[in-house]
């Protein structure tokens, strides 16, 4: 962490501003600081009664979240995970119960209990992903149990991030970057040997309420917090023009545009099922021998001839350009008139692993 | 290198000779190339050619089969696909004009420029380094000499991770089925449910039909979001097609399963 002790000189100033507001407004601001040593002690004692799941490397190039033993299998040299980590609340495929035939009749068996998990090492990014998810799987009164039973009981707590990538574009976005909190429960700044801790809900308060790890953080650390924001927003200094793009697809379904953007896709489900927004699904039964099986609930992609295929043989969405406008325009447009929220964090996944280079700030900025 | 592809495409659309020019365009980084379809001479300046070109081109042209189409191949392998499906009587010889950068790189570069694509991404040598000391890094050779059951192990624990976006089947210049066996309603092979054992069917059902058609271009394995080898199967299905069938795909050779006759089934595969 070079860039944080290069800073320091700088640093001496805000601190003082900092600490004056703070005697001004007379808060008790819920940040702490825990060093790297004690984050290992806290992980492991978490793992006594929590599911921890964290990135880890699998192969070479490759970091999934994975379920974790001990602190040492968490790596935390990758910037982000190959996909996002909505699997571990909202599966790709999950199951919502079993059937059985018996001499009784047809039994069905409901999922057992979900454990209390952690989500450690979450970027922001992702965990924005899960207050998106929140919104639409709780909107107009229906409340989708199969969601919030993972979704309570799991804590989040998160990493910033300080190097973002080519791909990055999260600060195109409101409550944007490196220390956005929205989504997660705990929020961790990285400092050097130590991380600052920012206290998000009472489920992140839970952990930090025992104590024996956490130290009450000094006004120079959110002088470094400061910096380390100020940081990471020169390294990306081009942003989305998103009410304008906004703007341009409200007129842009007839464009002419669309014959054209689409002809590299190969309309596979990569971007969709990497993507921490996604959430289209699919009910299907999958038999278990002659007279058992069970119902799924699995991702479903739009990219995919199937998504619209009906019964009869008909598909809307038959072709290759409607498909690909349908998803841009679902994040973008549709989703903004819901819930006047973007469907996208800017995790730039789609962009990374997309097999043929699309890049979706490319397409939007061209659209019209 | 770049000017001379330019300077053959806009003659090539000035003259009326293809509708479209299939190429290679800059990518988001100075790592990255993107495929990018060029139809007005005024944009063939986009076109460009360097190690970064890894993309398979030639799956778009049974896409586009009925256009009169100029591609741009920048590896060996590129055109091998080419010839297979001019071979498979996909797409018809005269609607291609095959611009060749291929000679100008070598494939060695290319692989090369994948190598350190990924480490331009991800600016995290180390790791990689620490990966292949682990020796996680198979050569066929290797693979060969594992027993039936070590390469279960091997493979189950690759497609664990696998989440059937389907990217290598769509990259995939022979896998050009309209109607691929996993989409099938009825009956339906594969169920929606994604599981190691269900995704080993997929990945091993599709080097099957690829065998002896394959020409281990490695889209499939460069398009894996999550890493799985598949480099390693086309790799030795390549290897078996030569061995067992003095076979190599992209040459003009009659397939050796439409040539096959009974008395000559060989001892190993019985």
């Amino acid at each position: 962490m070079l860039f944080v002790l290069l800073l320091q000189p700088t640093t001496y100033n805000l601190q003082q501003k900092f600490s004056v507001n703070l005697l001004l407004l007379g808060m008790s601001i819920m940040e702490y600081t825990i060093t790297t040593n004690n984050l290992r002690s806290l992980i492991n004692d978490l793992l006594k009664e929590h599911i921890v799941y964290a990135p880890k490397l699998v192969s070479a190039n490759t970091v999934l979240y994975k379920t974790i033993v001990s602190f040492d299998e968490y790596d935390s040299t990758a910037l982000m995970t190959n996909t996002s980590a909505k699997s571990m609340i909202y599966p790709q495929t999950n199951r919502l119960f079993e059937f059985a035939k018996t001499t009784d009749g047809m039994v069905l068996k409901e999922d057992e209990e979900v454990k209390k998990s952690i989500i450690f090492g979450c970027r922001p990014c992702d965990a924005k992903g899960f207050s998106l998810l929140d919104n639409l799987f709780d909107w107009k009164g229906y409340r989708d149990e199969s969601y919030f039973s993972r979704r309570d009981k799991t804590t989040i707590i998160s990493i910033s991030c300080t190097a973002p990538q080519s791909t990055c574009f999260c600060n195109s976005f409101e409550d944007w970057g490196a220390t956005s909190k929205v989504g997660s429960d705990l929020l961790l700044i990285p400092m050097g040997d130590k991380y600052l801790v920012e206290v998000v809900t009472e489920k992140g308060k839970k952990i930090t309420e025992d104590g024996k790890y956490f130290e009450p953080a000094t006004e120079r650390d959110a002088a470094i917090k400061q910096e380390i924001e100020q940081s990471v927003a020169e390294l990306m200094p081009k942003k989305l023009k998103l009410g304008e793009i906004k703007e341009n697809l409200d007129t842009a379904f007839e464009s002419p545009y669309w014959d054209r953007v689409h002809l590299p896709c190969l309309k596979c489900n990569l971007c969709t099922f990497v993507c921490p927004t996604c959430y289209c699904f699919d009910i299907s039964e999958c038999p278990k021998g002659y007279s058992n099986g069970e119902r799924n609930r699995t991702w479903d992609s739009c990219m995919s001839e199937q998504f619209t295929k009906m019964a009869g043989g008909v598909n809307p969405r038959s072709d290759s350009k409607r498909r690909f406008r349908q998803r841009v325009m679902h994040k973008f447009r549709y989703h903004v008139d819901n819930f006047n929220e973007y469907l996208c964090t800017g995790c730039g996944r789609c962009i990374k692993y997309c097999p043929v280079g699309i890049d979706i700030r490319r397409v939007l900025e061209g659209a019209k | 290198m770049s000017k001379t592809l330019q300077e053959t495409a806009r003659n090539l659309l000035a003259e009326n000779k293809v509708e479209v020019i299939i190429g290679y365009a800059q990518g988001y980084d100075a790592f990255h190339t993107r495929p990018v379809f060029i139809s007005n001479v005024e944009d063939v300046s986009k076109l460009i050619i360097n190690e970064y070109c890894t993309n398979n081109l030639s799956v778009y042209l049974p896409i586009h089969k009925k256009l009169k189409v100029g591609i741009v191949t920048a590896k060996e392998q590129d055109l091998a696909s080419i010839h297979e499906l001019i071979n498979e009587h996909q797409i018809l010889e005269e609607n291609v004009i095959i611009i060749e950068a291929a000679k100008q790189i070598s494939s060695l570069s290319s692989e090369l420029g994948e190598a350190q694509r990924d480490r331009g991404i991800d600016e995290e040598d180390g790791r990689q380094e620490a990966w292949k000391k682990r020796g996680y890094d198979m050569a066929v050779e290797e693979f060969e000499k594992l027993s039936a059951k070590e390469r279960e192990t091997f493979w189950d624990k690759e497609f664990e991770r696998c989440i059937r976006c389907y990217a290598c089947r769509q990259v995939c210049p022979v896998c050009y089925c309209p109607d691929c066996f996993v989409n099938r309603t009825m009956p339906k092979y594969l169920n929606e449910a994604v599981d190691m054992n269900k995704n080993k069917l997929f990945s091993l059902v599709r080097m099957l039909h690829v065998f002896g058609r394959c020409m281990d271009c490695r889209a499939c394995n460069n398009a894996c979001p999550v890493g799985i080898p598949l480099r390693l199967l086309t790799k030795k299905i390549a290897k078996d097609a030569l061995e067992l069938f003095g076979y190599v795909s992209g040459q003009g050779q009659e397939h050796p399963f439409s040539t096959f006759e009974k008395d000559e089934l060989l001892e190993e595969i019985r």
